[in-house]
């Protein structure tokens, strides 16, 4: 619960400030849009929980595989200063390990993140760190076990990384994003229940912006 | 995961030398600041003027100091742990591993 109000005012306090930095919003800002593709190392899903008629059950941490992650960002820095504003959308598929003799489950997750930055404005490099709230949308695939669920669970985003510009307009960057938030499948074994659970994951993005 | 490390590691030795140009933004903004705050002075570094690039909210402004309250939050001590609940006979195979 004290997660959920910290992520709610997360929201707020991007919200604000997107306010206040879009206000003088004039032809000076630096937009860009960026493409990256690295790796998701994921945490296994702890403190896995029974919901529905499966509530006060416990069930192990559910081990999930390394994957590949994708995604895009566009972002603003006003005044070309040293706070900006973000959206990072990515996506990768970190499926649930088989369990002992319990197969594997298919399973996706999307990252919707809006992060408040704060950059060295360098001119060749620039060193960046940022954080905000996360939509995270994923999908647990249909298995021997499971059914098909799909849930939407709000966490939050830490990310630190660097860019270096190879041309007047174009940076490469590399970046480390952590994210934590609390899967809900409610509907995850049919009738029977659901299962909650901690997601935990580190991503490693290299990447290619242009700086309108 | 010890390869992808090490493809990461490749990767940033990469971005490192390949990052040789100036950002146009910058460059722009730099020139601008360097005619400002060095009008009337032919030489010698130029400290501080609005328009550098601590704006837009100064150097010790918004952007410094915000407090996110511990990350991770705390969470609540439960104390002695409680008696699990015996799983009943349809409950998935995940929730019958003893552990």
């Amino acid at each position: 619960m004290v997660w959920t109000r910290y992520v709610r005012s997360g929201f707020s306090v991007a919200l604000f400030l997107s306010v206040l930095l879009l206000a003088p919003l004039e032809s000076k800002a630096e937009w860009y849009a960026a493409a990256q593709l690295g790796v998701n190392f994921a945490d296994p899903i702890r403190n896995v929980r029974g919901s529905g008629s499966l509530a006060g059950l416990e069930a192990p941490n559910f081990n999930l595989k390394t994957s590949p992650a994708f995604g895009g960002k566009v972002g603003l820095f006003p005044n070309h200063g040293i706070l900006g504003i973000e959206l990072d959308v990515s996506h990768s598929t970190p499926h649930i390990k088989n369990l002992d003799d319990i197969p594997g489950i298919h399973l996706s997750v999307t990252n919707i993140g809006p992060s408040v930055l704060l950059r060295y404005p360098g001119v060749t490099w620039q060193p960046y760190l940022g954080a905000g709230p996360a939509l995270l949308v994923a999908h647990l695939g249909r298995s021997a076990t499971t059914e098909s669920d799909t849930q939407v669970s709000l966490g939050a985003n830490v990310l630190v990384g660097i860019r270096a510009f190879v041309t007047p307009k174009v940076a490469l960057f590399t970046e480390y994003k952590y994210t934590d938030s609390t899967f809900r499948f409610g509907g995850a074994f049919g009738p029977v229940g659901g299962f909650d659970g901690t997601y935990r994951a580190h991503q490693l993005f290299m990447g290619l912006s242009y700086h309108f | 995961m010890t390869r992808s490390m090490v493809w990461f590691f490749l990767g940033s030795i990469l971005l490192v030398t390949a990052g040789c140009a100036e950002s146009l933004h910058q460059g722009q903004r730099h020139t601008a600041w360097s005619h400002r705050s060095n009008a009337g002075y032919t030489d010698g570094p130029a400290y501080g003027g609005a328009g550098y690039w601590w704006n837009p909210f100064g150097y010790y402004g918004l952007g410094y100091g915000w407090y996110g309250g511990g990350y991770g939050g705390s969470r609540q001590s439960t104390g002695a742990p409680a008696p699990r609940p015996t799983p009943p006979d349809n409950a998935p195979p995940q929730f019958q591993k003893k552990y």
